[in-house]
């Protein structure tokens, strides 16, 4: 099996309903059932919103965006945005073909999407 | 093209290993760039196939010669055809499917054959693009 996916999380204290997370490694097929579980895990009946940092994730199959997909399903079920940051282009090639980056907040760093969310009038 | 120039490969859990194989192989050919990431991309669906769908064992081969550069990945399920080569893009963001659609979409040629039992998916770049 793939080495699973590190997560770290950087939580933020302007943002207390954010869960934001650092993803390193390679996200396929074998691993990702995992990091679903992991990231489920981290989240709280309060977070609102998710972001993920991906400046580490090398890589990332089909059956991972099934996960970021699930994931999204949840944030928005409790009205918060997801937001993928810091793209490798082999992601962005993934997101991009198959359409489905229209699903997600995407911005170039971590810190662009916190501004983002910051600059929301809703619970952050 | 001599076998040395070959690899051949059993399709196992370890896609790392198998990416790392494939990349170092379509590297030394000449594929380099975006071109590279788009034949890693479109194997890994191949290969995550063969363990999803298609009895769990298979192989990986990769060889080249001027022309092309050619990844052929052997099921032991047999359950694709070479009419899969056109199926549509799966219409909900969760829907299966992804994976054929995205070899078709990143490389140059994509086919299945059935061979006694087996499917064979060929994908295949080209070494020097026609500008």
């Amino acid at each position: 099996m793939t080495t699973a996916v590190q997560l770290d999380p950087h939580p933020d204290d302007t943002l207390p309903r954010t869960l934001i997370v650092a993803l390193s490694g390679e996200l396929d097929y074998t691993n990702a059932e995992q990091l679903r579980q992991q990231a489920v895990s981290h989240l709280t009946p309060d977070h609102r919103n998710m972001v993920l940092d991906l400046a580490g994730l090398t890589f990332c199959d089909s059956t991972g965006i099934r996960i970021f997909l699930a994931l999204r399903t949840l944030i928005t079920d409790r009205g918060g945005v997801i937001s993928l940051t810091d793209l490798h282009p082999r992601l962005s090639r993934v997101f991009q073909t198959t359409g489905l980056v229209k699903f997600f907040a995407v911005q170039p760093t971590r810190a662009d999407a916190l501004a983002e969310l910051r600059a929301q009038p809703s619970p952050r | 093209m001599s076998d040395d120039q070959r690899g051949h490969w059993p399709i196992t859990a370890d896609l790392t290993l198998l990416r790392q194989r494939l990349l170092r192989h379509a590297a030394r050919a000449g594929l380099s760039g975006p071109r590279l990431d788009d034949l890693l991309i479109a194997a890994n669906e191949a290969a995550i196939n063969v363990l999803e769908h298609g009895g769990g064992d298979g192989t990986l081969t990769i060889w080249h010669d001027e022309a092309d550069l050619t990844v052929d990945v052997v099921d032991t399920s047999g359950r694709l055809t070479p009419s899969d080569v056109h199926r549509r893009r799966p219409p909900g963001p969760t829907d299966r499917g992804f994976g054929l659609w995205l070899m078709a979409q990143l490389c140059d040629e994509f086919t299945i054959r059935q061979l006694s039992g087996r499917s064979r998916v060929r994908l295949r770049m080209r070494l020097s693009p026609a500008v």
